[in-house]
């Protein structure tokens, strides 16, 4: 690459051509002349998809919205109707469709119904978002802009902890939260306590202490791309100036992020709404604290008994993260973007 | 990542003595407060090297172990015993091949839907925002809710959808998650994928620059040139960023497997596998510990490797 970039767009383009071809395509003024091999079915693709009417458009957006939209039929069709046949039959039902299903899945049950569970998963999404942010960022600062010795070995170490998979520290975790951690020097028959026991099995605390240690990696991964590429001179000006680490992380580094910090929570809340599996592992049998996800699951899982209120209760779920999605969306793509593509 | 070398070669071309006097500063200011301005960053990093190495160095811990939760006898030290059986595991290995199947598949398969449903979004047309928000809900959807509801009303020969669309066509309909389970799972990860790769897609496509393409319009340029040559290699940093994070995400998937195929071996990842193992009944936390091992290890080896490969690439470019 060369360093001739004062119109950044131009540089872009040219500089990640390739050599042979680039030069004669676009002064190509018949439109006709073959460009190389890769003009072949990849070519008609292109004009094809480009040229593509926009009724087109809407009929893939309905295949593509297909499941959702069976899902939603669903949920307002009786039981009976939904072991019958296929949600397409819903005008040929006995019963007809009524909100039914969302009134069962949102009134009060034994268990507590979907309320109870969705307040759980606020008291764990919430945390689990919220906690990586706070500590990530400021971690992503120190990698990314104070100089220590191993440095760059801790941060490799760090992002590469995202390929573990999560499933296997899982019931370690559990046992360390329930139970402490002990170490029986061998030799010496002196049991030493590296963790207390906390009894935090079967509660939300463990579930999102669990989500925060998880997200850590990926956290400051994401952040360190954005942090990392915010220009120099503000940081030297800073400290010149006299200001000390905290003072630029904060005035300086934080309200300057805003970005890929939204970008990083819609992820984070995604993934810990939606989560399953670790919710599981951590609450278990305790029903009182079950999450949206669990609940719905162990709704679907009754053996067919309540199985018909699992679409009502899919949407009910889906809506919050719906909701975040949308305030946030427009710092998502930028966020995502502005780290690792351009400076 | 093309962005830090520009940065980098602009740095040096205005490199001056005013810069010069300036590091000087910097780098005695530095020395001096040594430690003491470091203190405030200190915390953050603690913790985070408690939440992430620590659990590190139990797996590993774990991993030399012979630990199993089911059986009272205490937990012995085996050195590398559980290394050793890895190599005549054959589900391993099995699990591992279609990790990398899984992944590559769902990756490349809802970048290239992604970029489609881009280019052709990329247009001004009435219902836009409301086809957005379509397009983009799959990936929003719960993983369980959505591996439940393929199963139930997509892929289930009585109840789905396509099995009533192959009746009418005189198809006999077909079982599709018994059938083919790797098939199945990939289709769903795609679909809950596409709309992310779209999203990144279509930020690269509309951030492009227009005095460029109109350029290459009154030049006569085809359409499939333009976008060949001026939009695919802008577009290549964006590509490789949904790559990257939906990798990421997509190596540990575990829900939609379980809904959709349960435990069938033709679509059991690692993650499944290792879980299997462990927490789901298998109860043998040694040895799944050394093999999250050999997964870390060889993450990081191939990733290694891959960024090696790409950059040489890049660099052959310019």
């Amino acid at each position: 690459m060369t360093g001739t970039s004062t119109d950044p767009g131009v540089t872009t383009s040219t500089l990640n051509m390739s050599a042979d071809s680039d030069i004669q395509i676009i002064p190509d003024g018949s439109g006709r002349k073959d460009d190389g091999g890769a003009a072949g079915p990849v070519d008609r693709l292109y004009n094809f998809l480009a040229a593509v009417p926009t009724w087109i458009l809407w009929v893939l957006v309905f295949i593509w919205t297909l499941p959702t939209f069976s899902l939603f039929v669903n949920s307002f069709r009786s039981r009976d109707a939904q072991r019958n046949a296929g949600w397409w039959t819903v005008f040929d039902d006995e019963v007809p469709p009524s909100i039914a299903n969302y009134e069962e899945v949102l009134g009060a049950e034994a268990s507590g119904g979907l309320t109870a569970g969705l307040v759980n998963s606020f008291a764990i999404a919430i945390p689990a978002t919220i906690i990586p942010i706070a500590i990530a960022a400021f971690a992503a600062y120190a990698f990314a802009w104070i100089d220590f010795k191993g440095r760059q070995v801790l941060f490799i170490a760090t992002v590469s902890l995202l390929a573990i998979p999560n499933q296997v520290s899982l019931i370690p975790l559990l046992q360390t939260y329930s139970n402490g951690a002990h170490w029986t020097i061998p030799g010496l028959d002196k049991t030493m306590t590296i963790v207390p026991d906390l009894g935090l099995a079967g509660t939300t605390t463990a579930v999102w202490i669990t989500h925060t240690a998880f997200a850590m990696p990926f956290a400051i991964f994401l952040l360190h791309n954005y942090i990392s590429q915010l220009p120099k001179d503000l940081f030297e000006s800073a400290r010149i100036d006299g200001a000390d680490h905290f003072t630029i992380f904060w005035r300086l580094v934080f309200p300057l992020s805003v970005p890929v910090l939204a970008a990083f929570a819609i992820f984070q809340f995604l993934w810990t709404w939606n989560d399953y599996l670790i919710a599981l592992t951590m609450i278990g049998a305790n029903g009182d604290n079950w999450p949206a996800t669990i609940k719905i699951a162990s709704q679907a899982g009754e053996f067919g008994l309540k199985e018909h209120i699992l679409s009502a209760g899919a949407f009910v779920q889906a809506f919050v993260p719906l909701v975040v999605f949308f305030l946030l969306q427009r710092f998502f793509v930028r966020g995502l973007l502005a780290g690792s593509v351009k400076g | 990542m093309s962005a830090v070398t520009v940065d980098q070669l602009n740095d040096g071309g205005r490199q001056s003595a005013e810069d010069q006097a300036r590091a000087a500063e910097l780098k005695r200011l530095e020395r001096r407060d040594g430690w003491r301005r470091r203190i405030p960053i200190l915390p953050a990093l603690i913790y985070t090297i408690l939440v992430t190495q620590i659990p590190f160095l139990f797996t590993l811990f774990y991993s030399l172990t012979d630990w199993r939760i089911d059986t009272p006898d205490p937990r012995q030290f085996i050195w590398f015993e559980n290394y050793g059986s890895l190599s005549g595991d054959t589900f391993f290995l099995d699990s591992a091949w279609v990790s990398v199947q899984m992944t590559v598949m769902a990756v490349l398969g809802s970048l290239i839907v992604g970029t489609g449903l881009a280019i052709l979004l990329d247009r001004k047309f009435f219902g836009q925002g409301f086809v957005r928000t379509l397009l983009i809900t799959p990936f929003l959807v719960m993983p369980v809710v959505a591996g439940l509801m393929w199963k139930l009303q997509m892929f289930n020969s009585t109840f789905g959808i396509i099995g009533w669309v192959m009746n009418q066509l005189g198809l006999e309909p077909v079982e599709f998650a018994t059938r083919f389970p790797l098939a199945s799972v990939v289709v769903v990860l795609i679909w809950q994928w596409s709309p992310f790769m779209m999203l990144i897609v279509l930020a690269g496509l509309q951030g492009q620059d227009q005095s460029v393409l109109e350029a290459a319009r009154v030049d006569g340029a085809t359409s499939w040139g333009t976008f060949r040559q001026i939009t695919l290699p802008q577009l290549r940093p964006f590509l490789e960023l949904g790559t990257l994070l939906g990798a990421i995400y997509l190596i540990q998937v575990y829900d939609h497997i379980e809904v959709i195929v349960g435990g069938q071996p033709g679509a059991r990842n690692l993650p499944f596998y290792i879980a299997g193992r462990s927490i789901g009944g298998g109860n043998r936390f040694g040895l799944s510990s050394a093999y999250s091992i050999v997964v870390v290890l060889a993450s990081i080896i191939i990733a290694n490797i891959g960024l090696r490969v790409l950059s040489n690439l890049l660099e052959d470019d310019s």
